[in-house]
């Protein structure tokens, strides 16, 4: 290797003094073969800066090093913004919905009826209760747009029943109604819809409670196989809008473990404890009680960083006061990450606080 | 929040260190997750570059940030992070050297040139590949200590001094052994270049795939 060579390869470098660098330029400019060497030596070192400022570690390193050492990789980006996403549209969802159910409550637009066609009115004023008797009358359509108290007319029946017409070839059968009771403060509730989806519900008056309550609930995990025994972060929180007695809707932020494979595809596997944001929905049911208690099954579906989660409680809810309450039950979960399942069964206590929204 | 950037992106390689050390749960996770993205590009560069199989490399960078979470201890006082990895990574290499009872084989890898020829954009993409690719056989034509040396001043950015550290030799070694080693990786590839030079449109565009670089016994 001869001194000027060398040189290049120092001046590239920046380790020459600038009277090797004028010895270098003046050799070079004598000798063409030296020039050569100088092109190539620099797009050697720009190929090798290309790929020094390119190359980045393989992602499933990062996998494989954050499994075996017990840490919890940052969810990327989108990852992330799934719980947000997932919480605007449910409250959409839930705010459309509850919209839509409203509006059945306005008195709806007087039918028109012409004398030629048979009507059905149902009336409840002189029926006995829980029972439904077509009667076979042709009223006025004044009659129709005003109500008697008591009595659920015909115009709101017949916009949800089909109609009855007598002296028709069709066997009446009292299995084609659903069953209302005498009007109540709560009897609105009787039948209610989200969309287009009508949904009986069983109704109960159960006095002033609050529309908006929060639930905290801690749960110790039952299964080994879905993580450690016991974990300090497993535990849900959930704000839930009251339907009516037995019907709530709401949002649940919880905390569980779960033993994943976050490391493929070497296959480690390993504990990890999850973020859920998820729709819950919960029946409770009054008039029955269990040991002081009344049962609440309460199914949920969710997103986690790592995929989609799906649990159900199941349990005692023990009211202290109208909107203080204990709860104790079973909590199953399962999430679905990178095609396999994991689960959790937990036993979970909880309270349950009315927020002053009547 | 979801656009919530970690916090600890400003601070140095020994505080982080710090954190890592003696810092909660979450501050070591976030330490960690810091130093991770700004160390494993070089540490996985080395390794490839000084291993020459991909696969290798990156078991040895995995076992190379396993080790370094492992070793960490409040008595340690860390100084040189960087230089503290790399000596990690150097002696995980060793051993899968040792351990490899075969002698390093990179081949012109077919898939990366399809891929890369199917891409529009990728005329310039593929001769950096290309050269990429040879550059990492060249390296395993030099001997051991040029090629580390060559590895770390290049691929890691060290000075002159750093290498010379790295490799308990002095100064002036470790220039000799760069320089010369830049010198024999410029003749080797010297037939990718002329070749690449005097091509002609229509002739084949990528003469690479026909040289051949035979590994010295």
């Amino acid at each position: 290797m001869n001194k000027h060579s060398e040189l290049i390869y120092l001046y590239l470098d920046g380790q020459t003094t600038p009277s090797q660098q004028q010895e270098l330029f003046e050799a070079m400019s004598q000798n063409p073969d030296l020039q050569r060497e100088f092109q190539q030596a620099l797009e050697l070192y720009r190929a090798i800066e290309a790929e020094r400022l390119t190359t980045v570690a393989p992602p499933e390193i990062k996998q494989a090093v954050y499994a075996a050492v017990g840490l919890t990789p940052a969810p990327s980006l989108v990852r992330r913004l799934i719980p947000y996403v997932s919480l605007v549209g449910g409250i959409a969802t839930v705010a459309i919905g509850l919209t839509l159910w409203r509006g059945t409550d306005s008195p709806p637009a007087a039918p028109v009826v012409t004398p030629a066609q048979p009507v059905e009115v149902r009336s409840l004023a002189a029926a006995p209760s829980h029972r439904l008797l077509p009667v076979h009358t042709a009223p006025s359509v004044s009659n129709l747009q005003q109500p008697t108290n008591g009595s659920s007319t015909s115009a709101e029946q017949s916009a949800e029943s089909p109609p009855i017409v007598f002296g028709s070839d069709e066997e009446f059968s009292l299995d084609r109604y659903t069953p209302i009771t005498a009007a109540s403060p709560m009897q609105r509730n009787a039948r209610w819809r989200i969309g287009m989806v009508h949904l009986p519900v069983h109704s109960t008056s159960q006095g002033n409670s609050a529309l908006m309550t929060t639930h905290f609930s801690y749960r110790g995990s039952l299964l080994s196989a879905s993580g450690p025994a016991a974990t300090p972060q497993n535990f849900s929180i959930t704000a839930l809008y009251r339907l009516d007695d037995n019907n709530r809707i709401g949002v649940e932020f919880r905390r569980a473990p779960y033993t994943l494979n976050i490391a493929q595809p070497s296959g480690t596997l390993t504990t990890v404890t999850v973020s859920s944001l998820a729709l819950t929905y919960s029946f409770t049911e009054p008039e029955v009680r269990i040991l002081g208690g009344m049962p609440f099954v309460q199914p949920s579906i969710g997103y986690t960083q790592y995929g989609p989660l799906a649990s159900f409680t199941a349990g005692l809810s023990f009211p202290i006061t109208n909107d203080f309450r204990f709860t104790a039950g079973l909590d199953a979960s399962a999430l679905l990450h990178s095609a396999q399942v994991a689960s959790t069964l937990s036993v979970a206590i909880g309270v349950n606080v009315g927020l002053p929204i009547r | 929040m979801p656009f919530r950037r970690n916090k600890y992106q400003s601070l140095s390689d020994e505080a982080l260190y710090g954190l890592i050390v003696s810092g909660s749960e979450r501050e070591r996770n976030d330490a960690f997750e810091v130093l991770y993205t700004r160390h494993s590009g070089r540490v996985y560069l080395y390794c490839l570059k000084t291993l020459g199989d991909p696969a290798a490399a990156r078991d040895a960078c995995q076992d190379t940030f396993i080790a370094f979470w492992q070793s960490a201890s409040p008595e340690r006082q860390m100084t040189n992070l960087r230089g503290y990895l790399l000596r990690i990574a150097r002696n995980t290499c060793l051993i899968v050297k040792r351990s490899s009872n075969a002698h390093p084989t990179t081949e012109f890898d077919e898939s990366i040139y399809t891929a890369l020829a199917s891409n529009p954009l990728g005329e310039a993409a593929i001769e950096q590949n290309e050269l990429a690719q040879l550059i990492t056989m060249a390296l395993e034509l030099l001997p051991e200590h040029y090629r580390e040396a060559v590895v770390l001043q290049c691929y890691n950015n060290l000075s002159y001094q750093e290498v010379a550290d790295m490799l308990d030799v002095p100064l002036s070694t470790a220039r000799n052994w760069i320089v010369r080693a830049k010198a024999q990786l410029r003749k080797i590839l010297e037939p990718y270049w002329q070749d690449h030079s005097l091509s002609e449109p229509g002739e084949d565009q990528h003469p690479v795939k026909s040289t051949r670089i035979k590994h010295h016994e």
